[in-house]
């Protein structure tokens, strides 16, 4: 009996030594999170109540006032609705490029190796340097090549066109942004067992089947995570935008962290902006939280 | 063994704390600079290493960076604004000056040394918060090699100016390379401080008194950038400042529209270029008018440690001597008494503003952001050179500032 109690009782001593050690060892990731993450949020959801320009140091509380005006905002909805299509056309763009980039650099060949590292290149470089790379080709480059072809659409500065700013934008972020998910889909395609495919082969599925049934099956949970990733950085893009269009030409290209930002350091209307990120903050994790559940329920376990 | 390693480590570090001790001596401050010119930097770094010299006791610590409005906000957020520094006019610094955040200057002894009407345009509330030290003019840049070439005279009216534009383009020459990817709310509220004396159509369109169509200001301003746009190169709408720097250099284009800071970059890019900054002439027909504003001021924080040293060195940059140094460097008109500036690209529209033909930019009195949302709507014109929409778009953003 007694025996039994002590084997307890070390047990329990045991368990609790262990949750001091993880506790000890979580201890400095959580400060950390909490001091750079969660603090900062509660901040903001304080200032998003205030009527703050950023600089004073008196400001007074005005409730939901700036949430109230949110809803009105005209200039919001149009950079929402721009955000919207930006990133349908991110995530379609990335997802068809970089997956058939991965079958590709995923067959047998020579120089296997050297390509794979040739379109991971983009993923290293700074994103501002990259745009302001391209806008010099968008500059001097492309017009001139699309006058001796003859191409209308392409003779002049495609940033410099209402309509088409947009692609010019798309078009960089495309270049730089399939680096990583090829990445992924590449490490992805190499966890689906060959005796698959092989079975599959014997059944008589042909390619676009085994493709459908086995290969996009075993990419949905690397789809789920490439997902996330894109629609934040769609619905968040900032460097791309400020240093090719600045939102331009007029308000073509503006998008929510551009209006945020022009809020918070141009307008001196802190506590606006503030609002405006949390409402978009929330957005993001909505369409995030709704995408995770679908491709969890598609996953093959 | 620990112990020992451990006694070395903790005498190190005392060691290291004393020499902070030693370098206290000097009292250091911080100077944040906001201009971006290479001659701007260069010539505020001259005169902070002149200071140093002559002052052993303290050190001005010279800091540049790219984007001095933002890092000022940031830093007055954090209560870390630095000991001085440099700043443009706008109303995130009346704003600081309303919060405490910048020092009182009024009273000090070298403000007598400012030229008196710009010491007057630079207070607020009746207060002298800065100390104000040079200006810049915007006007029109024009390649005088092409103009001799073609036996044109120097435009001083609207009409003259079209007339040119029709002669270049008659002999292949486009007229404008403008930076109107992103600068066309510059030049439009340039334009707009000497085409109106002030915001009140502005303010009447906002109270709902005044239909933005029958707004003689916006009506003038859009007439004058439609007849621009006719005589612009195609790449203008594409161009930020370097681009059309590059287009005028290049000859692609006889004339650009921008503001004397430009002229320093222009001679960093081709040292022989010929050009001159004459005013811009005033679509309405009436007088032209110099539009300047106060583009280099000084401030001192009010939550510097060492005030004494910064009035220091504040006497110190409103000496004429000084004043002069930078002045030779920087290029711009300096607003000290006895400094005198003779950039011979500058030379015309000096003189008009010795005449007195100027008047100020309107962006001092516009509320905070306005220029750049009218902006759009200015660069939606030129690319639509749809009027009405141009009216209705423009009646939004003042509706949207003007009444909040």
């Amino acid at each position: 009996m007694s025996a039994q109690k002590s084997k307890k009782k070390t047990h329990s001593a045991m368990t609790r030594e262990r949750i001091t050690t993880y506790g000890l060892f979580c201890l400095p990731g959580f400060i950390a999170y909490c001091v750079f993450l969660i603090f900062p949020i509660l901040m903001g959801i304080y200032y998003s109540f205030m009527d703050w320009n950023g600089i004073s140091k008196g400001y007074n509380f005005i409730g939901f006032a700036n949430y109230a005006k949110l809803l009105t905002d005209k200039k919001f909805g149009a950079a929402l609705l721009f955000n919207f299509r930006y990133t349908i056309m991110l995530i379609v763009g990335v997802v068809v490029i970089s997956v058939v980039l991965a079958l590709l650099l995923n067959k047998e060949f020579k120089g296997r190796s050297f390509f794979r590292t040739l379109y991971f290149l983009p993923a290293v470089l700074s994103m501002i340097t990259v745009s302001l790379v391209f806008k010099q080709v968008f500059f001097y480059v492309l017009p001139a090549i699309g006058k001796a072809l003859g191409i209308e659409a392409l003779s002049t500065n495609i940033l410099a066109s209402k309509q088409n700013a947009i692609y010019g934008v798309l078009f960089v972020h495309l270049w730089q942004g399939v680096a990583l998910p090829t990445l992924l889909f590449l490490a992805g395609l190499q966890t689906i067992p060959t005796e698959l495919y092989e079975a599959a082969a014997i059944d008589g599925a042909n390619g676009w089947q085994q493709f459908k049934h086995i290969t996009v099956a075993y990419l949905i949970p690397t789809l789920s995570v490439v997902l996330v990733l894109l629609v934040k950085q769609g619905l968040m893009v900032f460097d791309y935008v400020k240093s090719m269009t600045a939102g331009g030409p007029g308000t073509a290209t503006q998008t929510i962290a551009l209006l945020i930002y022009n809020n918070g350091f141009e307008r001196n209307r802190y506590s606006y902006s503030i609002a405006q990120a949390i409402a978009t903050g929330v957005i993001i994790a909505l369409i995030s939280a709704i995408q995770i559940q679908a491709s969890n329920r598609k996953k093959v376990d | 063994m620990k112990k020992v390693l451990s006694m070395v480590l903790a005498a190190m570090l005392l060691l290291s704390l004393c020499s902070f001790a030693s370098a206290e001596d000097v009292v250091e401050l911080e100077f944040v600079y906001h201009k971006t010119e290479s001659n701007a930097i260069d010539a505020m770094e001259t005169v902070i290493n002149n200071f140093n010299a002559a002052n052993p006791g303290i050190k001005v610590n010279f800091v540049q960076v790219p984007d001095t409005a933002t890092v000022l906000q940031s830093r007055a957020q954090l209560n870390e604004m630095p000991d001085m520094f440099g700043c443009t006019t706008g109303n995130m610094f009346e704003l600081m000056f309303e919060d405490g955040i910048i020092m009182d200057l009024t009273g000090q002894e070298f403000l007598s040394s400012v030229e008196p009407s710009s010491l007057e345009m630079s207070t607020y509330n009746g207060k002298n918060w800065r100390l104000p030290y040079s200006l810049s003019c915007y006007g029109l840049y024009v390649r005088t090699d092409i103009f001799e070439e073609q036996g044109l005279a120097l435009p001083t009216t609207w009409d003259e100016l079209m007339d040119v534009c029709e002669k270049l383009t008659a002999a292949g020459i486009t007229p404008f390379a403008l930076p109107d990817k992103t600068m066309v709310y510059q030049r439009m509220e340039r334009m707009m401080s000497f085409m109106s004396e002030d915001d009140s159509e502005f303010k009447q369109i906002a109270a709902g008194e005044l239909e933005a169509k029958d707004s003689k200001l916006l009506q003038n301003y859009a007439n004058a950038s439609l007849q621009i746009v006719n005589y612009m190169t195609p790449e203008s709408l594409g161009a930020e400042y370097t681009e059309s720097y590059q287009q005028l250099i290049a000859g692609q284009a006889a004339m650009t529209i921008n503001g004397g800071w430009s002229l320093a970059t222009l001679k960093d890019y081709d040292p022989d270029i010929k050009v001159a900054l004459i005013p811009m002439p005033n679509p309405t027909g009436e007088e032209s008018k110099v539009v300047v504003s106060i583009d280099t001021n000084f401030c001192i924080s009010s939550s510097t440690k060492h005030p004494e040293e910064c009035l220091k060195f504040f006497e110190y940059l409103a000496q004429p001597e000084v004043a002069q140094v930078y002045a030779d460097k920087e290029g711009s008109p300096c607003v000290i008494n006895g400094v005198t500036v003779s950039t011979p690209e500058l030379s015309v529209i000096s003189e008009a503003m010795a005449e007195g033909k100027i008047c100020l930019s309107q962006n001092a009195i516009w509320p905070s952001g306005f220029r750049k949302a009218l902006g759009n709507v200015a660069t939606e014109l030129e690319i639509d050179q749809d009027v009405d929409a141009f009216y209705e778009g423009a009646a939004e953003v003042i509706d949207e500032y003007y009444n909040n």
